[in-house]
């Protein structure tokens, strides 16, 4: 009876973090164990390291945000790329990514990138179709890449070193990117986009303006990659370099801006972390009462090799991806499923890989995918026409969902989980 | 009745306003931590307590933030069914789930408040050996410290979201509160 009011209250929108702790207390009190359990699993968001990088990053990427930076971006590889075939599109899927890396996937992509590129894409001639689809993609884009927020945080869930899952996530998001920009170039040949001139000038004024950031994201990739600070301390170089350059050289960000930035970015990362503390009960609670083994012997029953669990489990996660946001995914089901699928000789780095491209297709998937909501917002166009413009991109997806899936090397090549 | 909710409503900006101010006051300590840290580690140097530090401060930007987040409604929720409600409706809806969402922050407040006491019973100490005792600030801190004080948040917080909760119910008849936490679009496009 209970379970039944519970799930109800989830759907009708109960956050999250209290359907989370009204399980946590229901479950306690049913074992007799004293609720202040729930709080010690919750007092353990004090004892991981990683965790420190997560206000830190996101504060730095609601900062790019707010600032010009997305204009000098986008000035930037246009007079860089420009002179490609698609050439405009390609940017505006590498920027996308590189911007959603930063910013955590929190949907600031399409709110702060896209506002700027759509009208030039559509100035160019290309179809506004493909315009809408592309940006509605690209606000999950980067979702693979370093410092990517659910990357780490999906480390932390799965308990699987960060690096190792940044070096793995690296040639799957490259893969999604070729595919996307294949598709795009593609586009733009049919629609025979005027071909924009090369502008040496433009192109050196362009560095000018964006010399500052530019060295940014390489840094920060060489910080953690070459395994010379933690990705807690790439953080805080990132957080005060970003800090630095908008606030200091640019003047974008004054103290009014940094108060409201701090307030929504700190809001954004106190209903994640929230969810995560409560949760940690939540789970500690599952595996006492064995249920991923339970789920695992149930499984087993219906499923043999791995091939099968692989398929099935990307159905399973694109339902999730459909229903909950890839924050509430990461926390709730990955505990589940890691030990169900190790069992099946999935390697964890691989899983999460899978997990997470999965969960970037949920971004697209209507009645919740986030990116749809965004870009209906942002560029005024009827939920449906969005849905519509987004499904070949979709389908590239689960495309390259496929080749992840089912190309473990691709994911693995650095190394599996030891 | 309108004067009541005009005062609800003063209460929420106020305590918006002061738990935006403790976010930025932690957010800068954190900030400035880690960064100082990274110095001093890139010359083999480094604070022993600042990592510990850094990790209690973590701790209070997540609740804190967990309270700014119920204030303006930025909770992340399932609502598959919520968004296809009557708008009467789902404001109904949203007054019981908002009062639900009270109750339950009070309760986990009460494990909170019964998981710090029992830290304060038993003297419990934040990782006793990363503590410099020979340090002026080590002396300053009364050598190690007590892990209750890190840990009194926890509760603070989460009676303050349970406030935030009930402060919102009654307002959410007049104001329906945003569901969708979305940036202004003519602050972030310039």
């Amino acid at each position: 009876m209970s379970a039944l009011g519970l799930a109800l209250a989830a759907l009708l929108g109960l956050p999250l973090f209290i359907v989370l702790g009204w399980i946590a207390l229901l479950a306690f009190g049913s074992a007799e164990i004293d609720p202040s359990a729930i709080i010690i699993e919750l007092y353990r968001l004090a004892s991981q390291p990683v965790l420190v990088a997560i206000p830190l990053f996101t504060f730095a990427g609601f900062v790019m945000a707010e600032s010009g930076l997305p204009r000098r971006i986008i000035r930037l590889s246009h007079a860089a790329l420009g002179w490609l075939p698609g050439g405009l599109a390609l940017m505006s899927l590498v920027a996308a990514a590189l911007f959603t890396a930063f910013t955590g996937a929190s949907g600031v992509t399409i709110i702060a990138l896209g506002g700027l590129l759509y009208p030039i894409l559509l100035k160019e001639g290309y179809p506004e179709k493909f315009s809408l689809g592309l940006m509605t993609t690209s606000g999950s884009l980067g979702l693979l890449f370093p410092p990517s927020l659910p990357l780490i945080l999906y480390g932390l869930v799965a308990g699987v070193s960060v690096d190792s899952l940044f070096r793995a996530a690296l040639l799957p998001g490259l893969l999604i990117l070729l595919i996307l920009g294949l598709w795009a170039m593609r586009q733009a040949r049919l629609s025979h986009v005027a071909k924009p001139t090369y502008s040496w000038p433009e192109l050196k004024c362009a560095l000018r303006e964006a010399a500052w950031e530019l060295p940014i994201p390489p840094l920060v990739l060489v910080l953690i990659y070459g395994g010379f600070t933690t990705p807690a301390e790439a953080a805080a170089v990132t957080a005060v370099a970003v800090l630095a350059v908008e606030g200091l050289v640019h003047r974008e960000i004054g103290m009014k801006a940094l108060w409201r930035i701090t307030g929504e970015s700190m809001a954004m990362v106190g209903a994640v972390l929230a969810i995560l503390g409560v949760a940690l009960g939540f789970t500690n609670y599952l595996i006492d009462a064995e249920i991923p083994q339970k789920l695992l012997a149930w499984m087993q029953v219906w499923i043999h090799s791995r091939e099968a669990f692989l398929l099935t489990l990307n159905l399973f996660l694109l339902v999730v991806g459909c229903l909950m946001d890839i924050f509430s995914a990461i926390i709730v089901v990955v505990p589940l499923i890691v030990p169900v699928a190790a069992s099946f000789g999935v390697d964890p780095l691989h899983l999460g890989v899978i997990f997470l491209t999965n969960l970037e297709i949920g971004y697209l998937t209507p009645p919740v995918g986030l990116n749809l909501f965004l870009a209906s917002y942002r560029f005024r166009r009827p939920m449906l026409e969005v849905y519509r413009a987004s499904v070949p991109y979709l389908l590239l997806l689960l495309l390259a969902l496929s080749i992840i899936t089912w190309w473990p090397c691709l994911s693995l090549w650095a190394g599996s989980t030891p | 009745m309108r004067s009541l909710l005009a005062t609800l409503e003063r209460v929420r900006r106020w305590l918006d306003r002061a738990e935006n101010a403790l976010l930025l006051l932690l957010l800068t300590l954190l900030l400035g931590l880690s960064f100082v840290q990274v110095l001093l580690r890139l010359g083999h140097g480094g604070l022993p307590w600042a990592d510990v530090l850094a990790r209690h401060l973590v701790l209070w930007l997540g609740m804190a933030g967990m309270a700014l987040a119920a204030a303006r409604n930025r909770h992340i929720r399932i609502d598959v069914l919520g968004r296809v409600l009557p708008e009467r409706m789902a404001r109904l809806v949203g007054m019981g789930l908002d009062a639900l969402a009270a109750w339950i922050c009070l309760r986990l407040a009460r494990a909170a408040l019964a998981f710090m006491e029992q830290s304060r019973e038993f003297g419990d100490l934040v990782d006793p050996v990363a503590w410099p005792q020979w340090s002026w600030l080590g002396k300053l801190a009364g050598e190690p410290w007590m892990a209750w004080p890190l840990q009194a948040i926890i509760p603070a917080a989460f009676a303050m979201t349970a406030l935030h909760f009930a402060v919102n119910l009654p307002l959410r008849w007049t104001d329906p509160l945003q569901a969708e936490a979305l940036p202004d679009q003519d602050e972030t496009a310039r």
